[in-house]
């Protein structure tokens, strides 16, 4: 064995891609010919969700935010046909306070993946195609806010931008803004690495050699490309942003106002637990399934497009 | 060596432009003279305050002088007044740090623990009934958030069972570990799940290389194939994930502080933050940040001890 010749270019490869194994096609997924029957049930749960949380104004069963409660039933009452998820101690209608809830955290977390969506994206791409000094300007500014760990860096935003003379009392713009450093810095990256991968593609050198503009090729040949592997890359964000604006919600630092979200109604029944766990339970299970369900859709796409984080 | 150098310089880089955003965030949405106004609001201070105040804001001078003068005596220990609880803001953290540093540890040890052996099983026996079940609860734990485990924990083992504190005590031990077993493993479950199917993905592109066939025609055992030939090239991106896990879960510190009471960083935070009191949010948010910043410097000194190609070519680079 020891008298082979050495092979030094197998004991230090000059290409550095090399040190990433491939990915195993889908593996991740459950072998399932189509879609498989997990992705279906997360698509209906999200749009019975999604659609009772847009329409929830027009929904004679769900309560307006601040309505009379319901004083004919004892306090903190567990679900009855009145009252699907039952009622919190003040008597008000959960279901109603969890739909209403939902309404404002699902607004904040789309806002927030819109807003990544744009700048970050519109950052990466310029990053991703130009290279060069602008890419490693963008990038060390990516790798700062990614410095930061988010949840820390929102409340510190939160703390600063939202105190009015006596009190902390952040509004929607804050929140969404504070929370937006979740999903631009991350956006921005994954969009760079397509990018990047995307400009060094033939059919772009072609666009180039009949003398397309780089405007042209960003707009035409790379954004096509860019945009599916970002939306499924979007849905895991949107998940991430519902917890955090939870986790804001139970620490009292998101809006209050027009109806407090799913973190501050799982916190509200914290001293209740024990008694009636139902205040609990329904906001946290309803919060579950939506960021199960928004994660495997994600999980199943990521699958087909083959994206993988690691890899870029 | 001069990997090491190189890395060193961006890490000072990225330690000086994290605090100077840090310090500046103060500045950016209150006009000087209001923090001034705040901090003097807070300890119900007589006007004549004001100047002294000023003074030791350094207000007089600009931004980049006054961040400079403020990095001067960060470094040296000195970040100010917490004028709520009239004490120096290094005090409180110094005993308040440990802790919260102890609780990532802790969680991360326990992920680590549960999340290797899982991810090597599931890889082992990938697509089989095992690996599915792995899977199937991973991706179910990653969707619970921190804080509903850590509610949950709480209503179990705390209230019906009564095995552990709810609340921890206000001198918290970072050698308590009954106190620190239920707020860990809030922070740990969601890190099982991603450290799992990271390495579980490694681990099945490592298992199809050649010198895992040679191992096994060697007639070795499975475990010593798995742990010691297969875990360490499949180890890289998960060694990668600790480091920026790691700023998640000094994110998830802040709410499992809160919710059992922990006399840490994050509770600090969160009382600096409802008491307006601005130079500890700096202080606690700049060590946090320095702290995450240091922790990824490391992790990646850790990465290329795993892999030696790593130096070689990013210092040829």
């Amino acid at each position: 064995m020891s008298d082979l010749p050495p092979d030094d270019a197998a004991i230090v490869p000059a290409d550095v891609q090399t040190l990433e194994p491939e990915p195993p096609h889908a593996s991740d997924l459950p072998k399932e010919k189509g879609w498989g029957i997990g992705f279906w049930l997360s698509v209906v749960w999200l749009i019975i969700t999604f659609t009772l949380c847009i329409l929830a104004p027009y929904l004679p069963f769900v309560d307006k935010p601040g309505s009379f409660p319901d004083f004919s039933v004892p306090a903190a009452d567990g679900p009855s046909a009145a009252h699907w998820f039952g009622v919190n101690d003040n008597g008000d209608d959960l279901f109603s306070a969890v739909v209403n809830g939902g309404r404002v955290s699902l607004f904040i977390s789309f806002s927030v993946v819109v807003i990544g969506f744009l700048s970050g994206g519109l950052v990466g791409m310029i990053a991703g195609y130009f290279k060069g000094r602008v890419d490693r300007v963008i990038s060390a500014i990516i790798d700062i806010l990614l410095a930061f760990p988010a949840l820390v860096l929102a409340l510190a935003m939160i703390a600063i931008f939202a105190s009015d003379g006596n009190t902390v009392r952040p509004n929607l713009p804050v929140v969404v803004g504070a929370l937006s450093i979740l999903s631009i810095a991350p956006l921005a990256r994954i969009t760079r690495g397509i990018t990047l991968a995307f400009s060094e593609r033939e059919f772009v050198t072609a666009a180039r050699t009949m003398g397309a503009k780089n405007s042209r090729i960003l707009r035409r040949e790379i954004l096509p490309n860019v945009i599916p592997p970002m939306a499924v890359f979007s849905l895991a964000v949107i998940a991430v942003v519902i917890v955090a604006e939870g986790a804001l919600a139970f620490l009292g630092l998101s809006v209050g106002s027009p109806a407090p979200t799913w973190g501050k109604l799982i916190n509200a029944g914290r001293p209740q637990l024990e008694t009636s766990g139902h205040i609990t339970f329904f906001p946290a299970g309803v919060m579950f399934l939506t960021i199960l369900a928004l994660n495997y859709i994600g999980d199943v796409l990521q699958g087909k497009f083959n994206v993988r984080e690691g890899a870029l | 060596m001069k990997f090491l150098a190189i890395r060193l310089v961006q890490l000072v880089v990225v330690l000086l432009a994290a605090t100077f955003f840090t310090y500046s965030l103060t500045f950016i949405s209150n006009s000087p003279s209001q923090v001034v106004d705040t901090l003097l609001q807070i300890e119900a201070g007589a006007p004549e305050r004001r100047a002294v105040i000023e003074d030791e804001l350094n207000l007089d001078d600009p931004l980049v002088i006054r961040y400079g003068k403020w990095l001067g005596a960060a470094v040296t220990g000195d970040l100010g007044q917490s004028y709520s609880a009239q004490e120096p803001v290094s005090d409180r953290i110094q005993t308040r740090l440990p802790r919260t540093l102890a609780l990532v540890f802790y969680a991360q040890i326990i992920a680590l623990m549960l999340a290797i052996p899982a991810g090597i099983v599931a890889a082992w026996r990938a697509d089989t009934w095992v690996d599915r079940g792995l899977s199937t609860t991973s991706i179910g734990l990653l969707a619970v958030p921190n804080y509903v485990v850590a509610v949950l924990l709480v209503y179990f083992f705390a209230l019906r069972l009564g095995w552990f504190p709810s609340i921890t005590s206000s001198d918290l031990k970072v050698t308590d570990l009954k106190s620190y077993l239920l707020p860990s493993v809030s922070l740990a479950l969601g890190q099982i799940a991603v450290y799992m199917r990271l390495l579980r993905t490694d681990m099945i592109a490592t298992l199809q290389e050649d010198f895992i066939g040679m191992a096994k025609a060697k007639g070795l055992t499975t475990r010593s194939i798995l742990f010691r030939h297969a875990l360490r090239p499949s180890s890289l991106s998960l060694v990668t994930t600790i480091g920026i896990n790691a700023g998640a879960a000094i994110g998830g510190t802040v709410i499992i502080e809160q919710i059992f009471g922990m006399p840490g960083m994050g509770t600090m935070l969160v009382d600096a933050i409802f008491r307006r009191d601005v130079l500890v949010v700096q202080g606690v948010v700049a060590v946090i940040a320095a702290g995450f910043v240091i922790i990824n410097f490391m992790i990646d000194l850790l990465y290329a001890a795993l892999d030696p190609r790593i130096r070689s070519v990013r210092s040829a680079a």
